[in-house]
């Protein structure tokens, strides 16, 4: 077992690796009552092809979520949903582009509730007869985001950032390559990335930390898998693959996203990922955050109808900027950022005082259990420790931020997505 | 977490909240008027304009600079409905002094209290620009309640259950109001906001009651706040009841219908409330829900597919995102639950469930400052001063027979549907 304290906001966190591979992350949080338990298989919907003991093999785009919606269904009958609110435990999935978690938050019965999670997720039952039924049902999760202005307008910047990457598909997958898929296609999936060996626990709230390893330890086989499962993914090209699109919807005004494509992200250590993480959520903010000269323009020449949602993302092989806005003249408010972007100079005054918001803003995060438990889970999957941020806040320097303009935040890495009423 | 509430000078009413275990301090000032047609946009306006500057701090970014020293000190202003209630609520988190050894609890105080009752104003009013600007903004915003197809069926569901009244209106506004408010305008309305608004500050912190109660007192003297008399009592929705069902088709290009059964229970009290909460609850609310169990995982018919119970206005919305060609099927689906629960058919499954549901979304509160305020706010609206325990305990002692006696009372009133077309 490792441990890893932060004095200034007095947590602890352990991080543990079983005899069979299993591994576990722990965050205690006195005093609070809920508790949250996930456990989850590096296994995500860019998971599309991979390669087991040297055989290649392709799966269609959606499984891995429709995957998640299945594995709830048991042998006797009773969903597994069901038998979790029953104990008076609120339990749920998702499904990200690398990951699949299966959690609930609950306040009573929670070694009980701990053991139905565990022994559902490690049961599959799939028959031709569910398979088909879950059709219908993501079909209408899908057909939810058709008409959901803001998902279209996130995925067309990630097809337009992206050529080859998996992550350009939406995670649900379409109704055509939904209907491929086949209890036969689910039961290899499953087997392949459902064993203890690829997968992860987080247990956040007030819990004793060896007692729960121990407890975990019980509900799990003691060996895992010796397959060897290697990712695979076609090379992505370093250039944007379509500088910009629009997409017409029946909506009042118009929503635009901007992307950048971040092309070194395997080339930095895990150190140097958190810096960078840091350095260009300060560069953004600098750019176009509240305090800005920029976010002054558009917002008083009525070019800002929304909040401005402000992200950089970033995993093990890839990562992106979105900015994300509502506004009546996406092509005006690109114009503004373009010359804004190109002319902008980081000023140390401006740096000091936003990189002490962030870190007042990462402070933060330790007041929600679950929320804690999954930025601790997302964070582990790409190899990182969450509370390694904690420090880093105070080492990034205005040359780190600096870098982020030289490397990310320039014409050659940027994409637009808008959406809009047709005329 | 219970609340202590004291009445403050000038018919301020603070309710403090011991709280120790997050990171940080939660200040929220909600501001009670009643909703009316006249003044739904005027009082929608008022936040937006605030938020603009302080006589301190007189734009935009200097008010985000001088948070963004305070490590980012949240400072938020909005508007909501409530009942036949309007409220302008604010908050302010900061982090915890000990964490950053700052006095930031204070400075927060301070910051929230100028936002509120401090305005920068020009000529004695609030400045022509920033009333026009937040003007076409609000305009955007009221036109783009469109973009969202679930917000925007569900708030037209209500809109026609209430009969655009009290809260059947639209808590931003109406665009054609937007061709009359001026300055001087806003500005009238919200001097008369200060002077009879109920006024409620909430405050979520490590602080001792006298440190909290001295700082508040400190920071909350205005010379307006002097003038406070008849204060507004807050109202109960009254929903006319209509026993007809009427059904009301509209046409957007959508892939996806959603459908909104609008529902009331007339002659209810307290005590029925809970009655309500729980038959909502067997209806709608989570995995053992008869939605859930029956239109999505038997019938196939929706992804999504729940309900819900607005308490301060006593109606219940059902909700489907289904196939457009599915309309008829799910309708009298739906129909057949709500006949099945008049009936009493629940079993003791169904009915504990409900309850485990509802008494976890009452003990998760006390983990989060935000919703304990809600909920205690929500609560002095109906002049309930019950604490989470107490409503813990009271939907404990719901009785399966109390369920089917408010249940036998439903009426559906409303479908309202929202379907493909140009």
């Amino acid at each position: 077992m490792r441990s890893f304290e932060n004095n200034d906001i007095n947590e602890k966190v352990y991080f543990h690796k079983y005899g069979n591979g299993l591994e576990i992350i722990l965050i205690p949080k006195k005093d609070f009552k809920q508790k949250t338990v996930m456990f989850g298989t590096k296994f995500g919907s860019i998971n599309n092809r991979f390669v087991i003991n040297d055989k290649r093999i392709d799966v269609p785009d959606g499984i891995a979520h429709f995957l998640e919606h299945k594995v709830f269904e048991q042998e006797s009958k009773e969903d597994a949903l069901m038998t979790l609110s029953s104990l008076g435990a609120n339990p749920n999935a998702y499904t990200t582009s690398n990951h699949t978690v299966y959690y609930f938050d609950t306040i009573d019965n929670y070694e009980q509730c701990t053991k139905v999670l565990f022994d559902f997720v490690q049961s599959p039952y799939f028959t031709d007869e569910n398979v088909k039924k879950e059709q219908g049902i993501i079909g209408q999760e899908i057909q939810m985001y058709d008409d959901d202005a803001s998902f279209q307008v996130y995925i067309n910047l990630l097809q337009n950032m992206y050529e080859t990457h998996p992550i350009r598909i939406d995670t649900a997958g379409t109704i055509e390559t939904i209907s491929q898929i086949n209890k036969e296609l689910l039961y290899q999936c499953y087997n392949t990335f459902y064993n203890v060996s690829n997968m992860l626990v987080c247990v956040c709230g007030d819990i004793d930390v060896e007692e729960t390893i121990k407890f975990i330890e019980t509900l799990v086989p003691k060996t895992g898998s010796k397959d060897k499962v290697k990712e695979f993914f076609p090379v992505e090209s370093k250039k944007i693959h379509n500088k910009s699109s629009i997409r017409y919807l029946d909506i009042s005004t118009p929503l635009l996203a901007i992307g950048f494509k971040d092309n070194n992200v395997s080339s930095r250590s895990n150190e140097e990922k958190i810096i960078f993480d840091i350095a260009t959520q300060i560069a953004l903010d600098m750019l176009i955050g509240k305090s800005s000269k920029l976010y002054q323009k558009i917002y008083t020449t009525n070019l800002l109808s929304s909040s401005l949602d402000l992200s950089y993302i970033y995993e093990k092989d890839y990562g992106h900027i979105i900015t994300e806005c509502s506004t009546p003249n996406p092509e005006k408010f690109v114009a503004e950022f373009e010359k804004e972007m190109e002319n902008f100079v980081v000023k140390e005054e401006d740096f000091q005082r936003i990189r002490k918001t962030l870190h007042g803003s990462y402070i933060l995060e330790f007041n929600n259990v679950p929320r804690l438990a999954r930025m601790f889970f997302a964070d582990y999957i790409k190899g990182i420790n969450s509370l390694d941020y904690m420090e880093a806040y105070k080492k990034v320097t205005i040359e780190d931020v600096k870098k982020v303009f030289d490397e990310l935040i320039k014409q050659d890495n940027m994409a637009i997505s808008i959406v809009k009423r047709k005329e | 977490m219970q609340q202590k509430v004291f009445e403050m000078d000038n018919k301020l009413v603070l309710h403090y909240i011991h709280e120790q275990k997050n990171k940080s301090n939660l200040i929220a000032v909600f501001l009670t008027v009643p909703l009316l047609r006249q003044t739904v946009t005027l009082n929608a306006l008022i936040p937006a304009v605030l938020k603009r500057g302080t006589s301190k701090y007189p734009n935009m970014q200097q008010l985000e600079i001088h948070l963004q020293e305070m490590y980012g000190a949240m400072l938020s202003g909005s508007i909501d409905k409530s009942g036949d209630n309007h409220i302008l609520k604010f908050y302010t988190e900061t982090i915890k002094d000990e964490i950053v050894g700052e006095n930031l609890f204070e400075k927060s105080i301070e910051t929230i209290s100028q936002l509120i009752f401090s305005p920068y104003l020009e000529n004695g009013v609030f400045s022509n620009e920033y009333v026009n600007q937040e003007k076409e903004i609000l305009d955007t915003i009221i036109k783009n309640r469109v973009n969202d197809k679930f917000a925007y069926a569900r708030s037209r569901c209500v809109e026609e259950l209430c009969n655009n009244e009290g809260y059947g209106l639209y808590s931003y506004g109406y665009s054609q109001d937007l061709n009359n408010i001026n300055s001087a305008s806003i500005y009238n309305q919200y001097i008369e906001i200060l002077k009879t608004a109920k006024i409620d500050i909430f405050v979520c912190s490590n602080k001792s009651e006298e440190e909290v109660k001295q700082t508040i007192s400190k920071y909350f003297k205005y010379d307006i706040l002097s003038q406070r008399q008849n204060i507004y009592i807050p109202k109960q929705s009254y929903v006319p009841v209509i026993e007809k069902e009427r059904v009301i088709t509209e046409s957007m290009e959508v892939t996806q219908g959603n459908l909104f059964l609008g529902i009331t229970i007339p002659k209810i009290d307290q005590v029925d409330k809970n009655n309500i909460t729980i038959l909502n609850a067997l209806l709608g609310v989570g995995a053992n829900s008869k939605m859930f169990r029956n239109i999505r995982e038997k019938e196939h018919l929706a992804y999504h597919a729940s309900s819900s119970y607005i308490r301060n206005t006593n109606l219940i919305y059902v909700y489907a995102g289904i196939e457009l060609s599915n309309y008829d099927k799910t309708v009298s689906l739906i129909k057949k639950e709500l006949i099945d629960l008049k009936k009493g058919n629940i079993s003791k499954r169904e009915f504990q469930d409900a309850k485990s549901i509802i008494i976890y979304s009452y003990n998760t509160l006390s983990d989060s400052p935000y919703n304990v305020v809600n909920f205690y706010f929500d609560r002095s609206l109906s002049n309930d001063n019950s604490t989470i325990e107490d409503n813990i305990k009271q939907i404990e002692n719901v009785k399966l027979n109390n369920v089917i006696e408010v249940a036998k009372r439903m009426n559906l009133n409303v479908i309202y549907y929202l379907k493909n077309g140009g």
